[in-house]
């Protein structure tokens, strides 16, 4: 029988033109750009040339050199540098030939630690909304609205939410303060928390504003279909053998939703590498001091405020080796741990 | 019969991808096309009907010309701009936001030709605005602004505090605005004395202190003078509580309260006057020069808006023409008039109006003036390096003052500047290593200029 008469021909083919919008725009807007980010990795822009550097960005991103540093930069750091490294001149140590990689890098852990706090608060939501209660949909719907709100809204209405003077934050605990200060004396005089202008204050206000995200919206729906597929006979069982809630909780619920928790940790992880640009940019335009400046955003300020495109992809692909070293490790590890029916 | 989907849709994949060329027109008959210019600028709402209608009087006296003006947000007019040269599709005439970097990316047309040869029309242009870079024109200037003192009239009155003069000083300053700083009973500040900007290395070079040296080889930003000026700021909003702190969600709100009353002073440039010329200060706020140096000097940066013309334009003489158009004097005398301008041209009719602007006191602009003529007055690329970004360095010098300035910092004023004198050197050999690489690179390839 003629191939391109038979059945099956026709039928690849109309198979394949249903998926060729979605190749066309994976090829164009994905496939394209991630490979010329890759080539662009070994180039710069120079007056207008792209020239080819090979591994200069690379060097310059991940060498280190040595350098004399002042006494107050002094840190541990300096000091297992000469434990170990006896011949360094007093005085110098070395230094990450962009330290600010390194710098953005931890930040970007930091506001990571956002994610086991939601994903833990997403299940405990769900959990709520499982429950024959009056409103379940309103409550629902409210929950899942951070999802459906811009980005930059929210932003907006958490940049008035942490104003150190008139913010609704520090409103509440100026009151709860004043109200403490009849037993503790030393309350009246607290004026508020710098949220977004301190150093210390600026990384946990962005993972409390990244944990409120990350309660509601897709998380909790997951997790309350997850709970929905969990079949009735096996509370009924464990309620015939006596168990009790947590019992329950840890036995039946905590396992059958682990496949749910395995991809929204897995998930969350590469999100979580990539964030912080839009939150960064709105809210405090990576400060103070460049504590809430993450590798995504470096890779912004490299590319279009600083003129280095080249440098800019070497940033994008360093940090896409870190999701893919950190989501195969997630897979090899974590993934085992996972109960699947 | 049969059913053929598959054969349908490559039908009218191939109906959808030729019927566009059933409608084209051809050039039979059709008049010479015009030649196409864009214009891009940050907009504002009060200038881009201004603006379109510049255009429209540009295609009056050449008619074979076709004017577009393209208003650009301000905060990503960066990724604009490069977005729009990477795809070969720039403006003719651009906004120019640091004219180091734009020549970095080889973005600006080399105008000394075209002034040279116009030089009768710009020789009355204030030579610190239109000035050669590299020895070249690169942009011209069609807005120029100089850093002065506001005060609220009304509320130096209220408190019995005489108005800042010629003589004052940082300390006169600092001791209006302690006078002038009022509370409530829970200790809340209901009027601030000052509402300051982070004007950290303005006001570090005011008292003396360099960032490069005189061959902007070296940061030299760690000294005495830098480190005191960050201690004299720090106390302002840290010890004296007289002005907010400049935490970064604080940016907006230093212009908003002395617009709305509830600043006593406010640093700023010319260009704020047209706000406050619109806001509950409008009939309150007076301009005075900024407070001298402890050392008598008084050093403030003016400021300008420079167009430049992309090398891609494929009309660079009429983009030329377009830009000397928009710089014309009945244009720049609605700038002028509106408060946002300080005269291009040091005479003629612009400083006429100037000097006795509408609902000012007669003599308060020559504040302005005077800044500007300054001998110590200076733009930022007279003291900033050339070799490395602008934005580059003002996020190492922002970063490193913040690492004192604000709350949680551990840093003493004089670690801070010397992190900043660091990292900037850092930075530079950083740069000078990429160019000579760059460089030898091209050389290789018989590329270089």
């Amino acid at each position: 029988m003629n191939f391109w008469k038979s059945k099956r021909f026709k039928e690849t083919v109309i198979g394949y033109s249903f998926l060729l919008p979605n190749i066309l725009g994976f090829l164009v807007f994905t496939a394209t750009p991630v490979l010329l980010s890759f080539l662009m990795c070994f180039f710069e822009k120079a007056s207008g040339r792209w020239i080819y550097l090979g591994l200069y960005n690379f060097k310059n991103l991940i060498g280190f050199h040595l350098e004399a540093v002042a006494p107050f930069e002094r840190t541990l750091w300096y000091h297992v540098q000469h434990f170990f490294f006896r011949w360094l001149p007093e005085g110098s140590q070395y230094l990450p030939l962009d330290p600010e990689l390194w710098q953005y890098f931890g930040n970007t852990l930091f506001l990571m630690l956002a994610l086991p706090f939601s994903i833990i608060g997403s299940l405990f939501v769900a959990m709520i909304m499982n429950q024959k209660l009056k409103g379940r949909l309103f409550f629902r719907t409210a929950f899942f609205l951070p999802n459906l709100s811009s980005v930059v809204a929210m932003a907006f209405l958490w940049l008035a939410i942490y104003d150190t003077q008139y913010g609704l934050a520090n409103i509440i605990l100026r009151g709860v303060a004043h109200s403490l200060a009849v037993i503790f004396p030393a309350c009246a005089k607290f004026q508020g928390v710098p949220w977004l202008s301190s150093m210390l204050w600026a990384k946990p206000a962005f993972v409390l504003m990244n944990i409120w995200g990350g309660i509601g919206g897709m998380n909790m729906m997951l997790y309350l279909a997850a709970l929905q597929n969990i079949p009735p006979t096996l509370y009924e069982a464990a309620d015939i053998d006596g168990a009790n809630w947590w019992q329950r909780f840890l036995r039946i619920t905590w396992p059958m939703v682990s496949p749910t928790t395995f991809f929204m940790f897995v998930m969350g992880f590469i999100r979580g590498l990539q964030s912080g640009v839009l939150q960064g940019l709105l809210l405090t335009d990576g400060g103070p001091a460049g504590s809430t400046t993450t590798l995504g955003l470096y890779v912004v300020r490299n590319f279009y405020d600083w003129g280095r495109p080249g440098y800019a992809s070497g940033v994008a692909w360093i940090l896409f080796l870190m999701i893919f070293i950190v989501t195969i490790f997630n897979w090899k590890y974590a993934g085992s741990k996972v109960h699947y029916e | 019969m049969k059913n053929r989907p598959g054969g349908s849709i490559i039908l009218f994949c191939l109906i959808i991808l030729l019927l566009p060329g059933c409608f084209r027109k051809g050039n039979a008959g059709k008049q010479p096309e015009k030649i196409k210019l864009v214009y891009a600028d940050v907009t504002w709402a009060k200038y881009d009907d201004m603006r379109r209608q510049q255009m429209r009087e540009f295609e009056k006296l050449h008619p074979d010309v076709e004017c577009t003006y393209l208003p650009l947000p301000i905060n990503n007019l960066g990724q604009k701009l490069k977005a729009m040269f990477e795809g070969k599709k720039a403006p003719d005439v651009f906004v120019v936001r640091g004219i180091a970097e734009d020549l970095l990316e080889n973005r600006l047309l080399d105008l000394t030709p075209y002034v040279e040869r116009d030089w009768d029309y710009f020789k009355d242009f204030n030579s610190k605005a239109l000035k050669r870079v590299y020895g070249r024109y690169y942009a011209i200037p069609i807005n120029t602004g100089a850093v002065i003192l506001f005060y609220n009239k009304r509320l130096f009155d209220e408190a019995g505090v005489p108005y800042p003069n010629e003589e004052w000083d940082w300390s006169d300053f600092r001791e209006a605005a302690i006078k002038l700083t009022k509370r409530d009973k829970q200790g809340r500040v209901v009027q601030w004395g000052a509402s300051m900007m982070a004007l950290w290395w303005q006001l570090a070079l005011e008292n003396g202190a360099r960032i490069w040296n005189e061959d902007r080889t070296q940061c030299v930003f760690d000294s005495q003078e830098a480190a005191d000026a960050f201690r004299f700021y720090r106390e302002l909003f840290a010890k004296y509580g007289v002005t907010p702190a400049p935490e970064p969600a604080n940016r907006e709100r230093f212009r908003m309260d002395f617009r709305n009353g509830i600043a006593a002073m406010f640093i700023g440039d010319r260009w704020r006057s047209v706000e406050f010329k619109e806001g509950p200060v409008r009939d309150d706020w007076r301009v005075a020069p900024m407070p001298k140096a402890y050392n008598g000097s008084r050093r403030w940066e003016y400021k300008y808006s420079i167009l430049g013309v992309s090398v891609q334009s494929k009309h660079p003489e009429m983009a030329y023409e377009l830009l000397k158009f928009m710089t014309r004097s009945e244009f720049t005398r609605y700038l002028i008039e509106s408060g946002d301008s300080i005269p291009l041209r040091t005479s003629g009719e612009e400083m006429r109006i100037f000097l006795d602007e509408k609902g000012r006191p007669p003599g308060e602009n020559e504040n302005y003036l005077k800044a500007i003529d300054d001998p110590e007055s200076y733009g930022r690329f007279d003291v900033f390096s050339d070799l490395i970004p602008l934005s580059r360095q003002m996020q190492v010098i922002q970063e490193g003052s913040e690492r004192y300035m604000l709350p949680g910092s551990r840093m003493t004023a004089e670690e801070s500047v010397k992190l900043i004198a660091r990292k900037m050197n850092s930075l530079y050999r950083k740069y000078k290593a990429y160019e000579k690489v760059r460089d030898e690179i091209l050389a290789k390839t018989g590329q270089k200029q």
